[in-house]
């Protein structure tokens, strides 16, 4: 930026006054308060406005002057401006116009404010400040406003003003990305994503429209080979068609046959039952009734005669009839009780009789072994007395062992003796007392036999046995004639029982057979015979059930006319019966043809289906190739997009890799800036400075160390010029990158020697490449020096050149 | 007496155009081409017409193609030999395979030689393509029916097949020679074109397609007309083609505003209608922050044209000027144009876009 001209209506001190500066150096000279500052504010002002609380600071002294200013400029673009302010207006007094005198207010302003040092110059007024302004002993650069020149250097550096400088492209990139590009994470805004979606979508419909199409051939496939599959079948079941009418023919051809034997059959089975007419009616079912009630009669005939034999064996001869008339006038008067009490007397007599009998032996013997014992006891006695003599005479020869002997002896026979009396006396009662008893048996005995001799005597009965015979005899005897009676009553029964079986047998004989004639046995034999014929009659009769069976067997319903006229129809048809006509292999015929047809059915409901199908696909086929170019577009339009993110990622890239490696060597690149002018300026004591480019604080190598020393530990003159310095590389950097700014060095030499200043002169002339200079001063040799040198001089003493 | 024949191949209907819109006119053109194909051979009396593959594109043909193709085959009447291609396979499930096909439509549905004799003197040997790689027609073809052997197949000619493209069932003339066959009426290139040997007769003749399918095909495009007599064959290329597909390069050198680029177009496009459709290059360096929008192009020209599609390789700068700059955007510029001249090919955008950001222009795609 050049300054060309200010005019300052109204500025502090400043009333009414014009100023025109050089391109180069421009040397503004004035006794102190002559209006220096106030000068470089009201530039300062004009390209920046005033900041806060300054507005009163400069309101113009003189009364009735405007507080305005109007300053000429041009860019670097060689386009020229001027921008008018009236300071009372704060922002809303600013108006900019180009070279043609049209207002360029919308063309730089940023919308809210309009401010043309930071539009034009592309730095903030802080920077505008700390780079380009020089005030009063203050040189060297403000380290609390250090970033805010870091980063206008850096922008300088990166090939732009502010908004078009690397951060801004990057950030513009970054916008045409997200706004052409989107994210994958942004759901608004997302170009790309819903591409890619719309393609998914397409691809999906793409897809969809040939799987479509792929079913549809498919369903062409299908109809095809269920064609195939259902014409194969109908001519399997074509052929199997002509097989079953030729085994039908056959077939039909035997049991026409069979109809035509069976037809003959009936015929001879009817003429053979015509004959037994007469047994039409005979109820044959009635002959076993007939034989029961002829065995019947002869076994009632049989029992009658046996009761008639019995009756004749059974009857008493004349003798046993006179016998038993005797026997019932002897015996049989008697009655049961009177002949056992008979009985019992003659047996009680005959009981006493005999135990009389035995009391009289038992006496006998009672008295006669009496006798025998008194033998015997005397015989004990005299031993038993010779003992005693023995065993006296013994004592008296003092031997007295046989002594004791014979006492001994003399006493056991003296014992026995004794004993042997008792025995005799007891046999002797005994004997006394049975003859006692056989008295009173005896004396019983006369007794009862007197009372059954009263009893017999009547009878002229000699004795008990000849009742008993007699008895007996009697009570046979009444046995048989009971019997005999008997006899007679069954044979009487069984007569009648014979007589009514004959006339059941007559009865029945007479209905099954009346015209026969002859005993019963030959009724019989007719009524058998007429049963027999009945018999062959019901015989013919199941063969004609039977034939009737045949028949239906043979027409399975049909008619024998429709079986001969389908029979005709099919030798018509050209049908050559089949050799044979094996039923199973017809039905295994018939159930290959049905399932022949049923496949054939079912193929055909399958093609019918499938049509159905493929019609209704077809009313609705896609547009495939539209479809394709839809997804190509869409994938063009993708392409397109990640090419254009591709590009701009690529832009990006490098961008901001000069951008860092810029942003890394601004530092060295002011170093390298101030090398030559600080070593001019200092006569070539200092040639290398070193930067901080965080706090911009600055080093210089120290030609007698060697090394680098703060900048601080110099003289202030020192200092000074390599501030100075600094400031001319940091105008040459922005010149590079951004709008240089005009210089505006408000007596800086303040501490600077005279041989500094000579030397510092070329600098400010030609050092700041090209960056207007305006050096405010109040030295006279100064203004006089730079002008010598090229300046141009402003004397604020001076009335303004035109 | 001569026989005539009228070949035809790569209809390509169905297929799907990508490079510029106006997909559905360009599809309805080739049905209309191929209808005048029938219309050539009614007007030419042929005695058959053949169709060397291609004819439809099998991916996206359904019954509405059948039923087209089997009306306008059917209109010819008179016998249809069909060599399917690698586009329109015979199987099951082709257009072809349907029973609906006329019955004067032959189909050489196997990847191997068949003969059908044209009348007296003139046999049809036939090589269809099934989906599987037929590989080389003429490999050990043998053609020795008496009269005049054409052989109708859908394949590469090795001698014109582009380098670094993959060849469909290739064959060479000299394998044409060897077999036996008196003429190769062939499809699969889309450019027409005749190959004689070095007796002048045609042995190899490819019709192109009836309308062009791509940017940049080589050749005629129509159909064959061709003549059988005593055993020679003419041939006689008809041109059937309406539509057309043209590369159009724009200059836009010093085009400062959208107005001076429509303006350009304007000149440039107007030699070309409704049957063109366009791939339009624009070139040159334009202004800083001189719109190129797409819409408003397509909007401004496409109901004068069949189809236009833009391809942007204008420059914003002089990049080289740029790249001298001492500063960031200068350094950035020479570092992409170095990639631009390895062949990166998103430089040259990134150039432009670096240009615009830097200027604070729209940045766009």
């Amino acid at each position: 930026m050049k300054l060309r001209s200010l005019r300052v209506d109204g500025f502090g001190r400043l009333a009414d006054r014009e100023f025109a500066f050089g391109p180069g150096l421009n040397v503004v000279v004035g006794r102190n308060e002559a209006g220096k500052s106030t000068l470089a504010a009201a530039l300062v002002a004009s390209l920046y406005g005033l900041r806060r609380g300054e507005k009163d600071r400069w309101r113009p002294w003189a009364a009735g002057a405007a507080y305005a200013s109007a300053l000429t400029y041009e860019t670097a673009d060689g386009a020229v401006w001027e921008v008018h302010r009236a300071f009372d207006h704060d922002t809303k007094g600013v108006r900019v116009y180009d070279a043609a005198g049209a207002d360029a207010a919308a063309r730089i302003g940023n919308g809210k404010s309009l401010s043309p040092g930071e539009a034009h110059l592309r730095i903030s007024l802080d920077v505008f400040l700390q780079t380009a302004c020089v005030r009063q002993r203050a040189i060297a650069l403000d380290g609390g406003c250090a970033g805010d020149v870091s980063t206008a250097l850096a922008q300088a550096l990166d090939g732009g003003p502010k908004e078009d400088a690397a951060l801004g492209a990057l950030a513009r990139l970054d916008d045409a990305v997200r706004k052409h590009v989107g994210t994958e994470r942004a759901h608004k805004n997302a170009p790309l994503k819903k591409l890619r979606e719309l393609e998914q979508q397409q691809r999906r419909a793409a897809d969809g429209a040939r799987a479509a199409l792929e079913t549809l051939a498919s369903l062409r496939e299908r109809i095809a080979a269920e064609c195939t599959k259902r014409d194969r079948d109908l001519a399997s079941a074509a052929v199997l068609e002509r097989r079953k009418r030729a085994l039908c023919a056959a077939q039909i051809r035997t049991r026409l046959a069979q109809l035509k034997e069976h037809r003959a059959d009936l015929a001879a089975v009817q003429t053979a039952r015509a004959a037994f007419a007469d047994v039409a009616d005979f109820d044959a079912a009635r002959v076993g009734a007939l034989d029961d009630a002829y065995h019947a009669w002869h076994a009632a005939e049989s029992v009658a005669g046996a009761a008639a034999q019995g009756v004749a064996d059974d009857a008493l001869t004349a003798e046993e009839r006179r016998e038993l008339a005797e026997r019932r006038g002897d015996a049989g008067t008697l009655d049961d009780d009177a002949f056992n009490a008979l009985r019992a007397a003659a047996a009680q007599a005959d009981a006493a009789r005999a135990r009389a009998a035995a009391a009289s032996y038992a006496a006998a013997v009672a008295r006669h072994d009496r006798s025998g014992s008194r033998s015997l006891t005397g015989l004990l006695l005299g031993a038993a007395l010779a003992a005693w003599v023995s065993d006296a005479g013994v004592a008296i020869a003092h031997a007295w062992l046989w002594t004791a002997v014979a006492s001994v002896i003399a006493i056991a026979v003296t014992a026995g003796a004794l004993a042997r009396a008792r025995v005799r006396a007891a046999r002797l009662h005994e004997a006394e007392r049975k003859q006692r008893d056989a008295d009173a048996a005896l004396g019983e005995e006369h007794v009862t036999a007197a009372a059954v001799a009263r009893v017999l005597e009547p009878m002229r009965i000699a004795n008990m046995d000849e009742l008993v015979q007699r008895r007996a005899r009697y009570v046979a005897l009444l046995a048989r004639a009971a019997a005999a009676n008997k006899a007679e009553a069954r044979a009487e029964g069984a007569r009648e029982s014979a007589d009514a079986e004959a006339a059941r047998f007559d009865a029945l004989a007479n209905e099954l057979v009346p015209e026969a004639a002859g005993d019963r046995t030959a009724l019989r034999a007719a009524a058998h015979q007429r049963a027999a014929r009945r018999a062959e009659r019901d015989g013919l009769d199941a063969r004609l059930a039977m034939l009737e069976l045949r028949r239906g067997d043979i027409l399975h319903g049909d008619d024998d006319r429709a079986l001969q006229a389908e029979y005709d129809a099919l030798l018509a048809a050209g049908v050559e019966p089949a050799p044979g006509d094996d039923p199973q292999t017809l039905r295994a015929v018939e159930r290959e043809r049905a399932g022949l047809d049923a496949r054939a059915r079912e193929a055909e409901r399958v093609v019918a289906d499938l049509q159905g199908e493929l019609r209704k696909g077809e009313e609705s086929v896609p547009d495939v190739a539209a479809l394709d170019e839809a997804l190509a577009a869409a994938r063009a339009e993708i392409a397109r997009l990640e090419a254009f993110a591709r590009a701009v990622q690529l832009a990006r890239d490098k961008i901001d890799t000069r951008k860092d490696e810029a942003h890394r060597a601004f530092a060295r690149r002011l170093e390298e800036y101030s090398a030559d002018v600080l070593d001019t300026i200092s006569a070539g004591r200092y040639g290398e400075i070193r930067l901080d480019p965080t706090t911009l604080a600055i080093r210089v190598r120290i030609p007698e160390t060697n090394g680098f020393e703060d900048v601080d530990k110099l003289s202030a003159g020192t200092r000074d010029q390599i501030a100075l310095v600094v400031r001319f590389a940091t105008a040459r950097m922005f010149a590079e990158g951004l709008e240089t700014p005009p210089l505006l060095l408000d007596d800086p030499f303040a501490f600077w020697d005279t041989d500094r200043i000579t030397r510092c002169l070329p600098v400010l002339v030609h050092g700041a490449l090209g960056a207007q200079c305006i050096l405010f001063t109040a030295s006279d040799d100064l203004a006089e020096a730079a002008a010598e040198a090229g300046a141009t001089r402003i004397d604020l003493r001076s009335p303004v050149p035109a | 007496m001569a026989t005539t024949i009228v070949h035809a191949a790569d209809v390509h209907l169905e297929t799907a155009f990508t490079e510029v819109r106006g997909g559905s006119r360009r599809r309805a053109a080739l049905a209309d081409a191929f209808e005048r194909v029938v219309d050539l051979a009614l007007e030419r009396r042929a005695d058959a017409l053949t169709i060397g593959g291609d004819l439809y594109e099998a991916e996206r043909a359904g019954p509405q193609t059948a039923r087209f193709i089997f009306a306008q085959l059917a209109r010819f009447g008179g016998p249809v030999f069909v060599a399917p291609g690698n586009h329109d396979p015979y199987s099951s499930r082709a257009l072809y395979a349907r029973e609906d096909r006329p019955a004067n439509v032959h189909v050489f549905a196997e990847p191997v030689w068949s003969a059908s004799p044209l009348g007296e003197g003139v046999t049809i040997y036939g090589f269809g393509h099934a989906p599987a790689e037929p590989g080389r027609p003429f490999a050990n073809a043998r053609f020795d029916r008496p009269g005049a052997r054409i052989a109708l197949v859908h394949g590469s000619d090795e001698d014109r097949c582009p380098p670094g493209k993959r060849a469909t069932a290739p064959f060479t003339l000299a394998e044409i020679v060897a077999s036996g066959a008196t003429c190769a009426l062939a499809g699969h290139y889309h450019g027409g074109s005749v190959t004689a040997d070095g007796a002048g007769s045609p042995r190899l003749a490819y019709p192109g397609s009836p309308e062009p399918i791509k940017f940049g095909e080589r050749g005629a495009h129509g159909a064959l007309v061709v003549t059988v007599e005593d055993g020679r064959v003419a041939l006689e290329p008809v041109a059937l083609a309406r539509t057309r597909l043209v590369d159009v390069d724009v200059a836009l050198d010093d085009a400062a505003s959208e107005h001076a680029v429509l303006g350009a177009l304007e000149e440039a496009l107007a030699p070309y209608g409704r049957d063109d459709f366009l791939r339009v290059r624009l070139h040159g360096t334009v202004a800083p922050g001189t719109r190129l929008d797409r819409e408003l192009i397509g909007d401004r020209f496409a109901a004068a044209l069949g189809g236009i599609e833009l391809i942007d390789d204008t420059a914003s700068a002089d990049y080289a000027a740029i790249a001298h700059e001492p500063n960031v955007r200068g350094r950035a510029v020479a570092d992409l144009m170095a990639l631009a001249a390895d062949g990166d090919p998103d430089a040259r955008a990134a150039l432009r876009y670096t240009i615009a950001a830097f200027a604070g222009g729209n940045v766009a795609p």
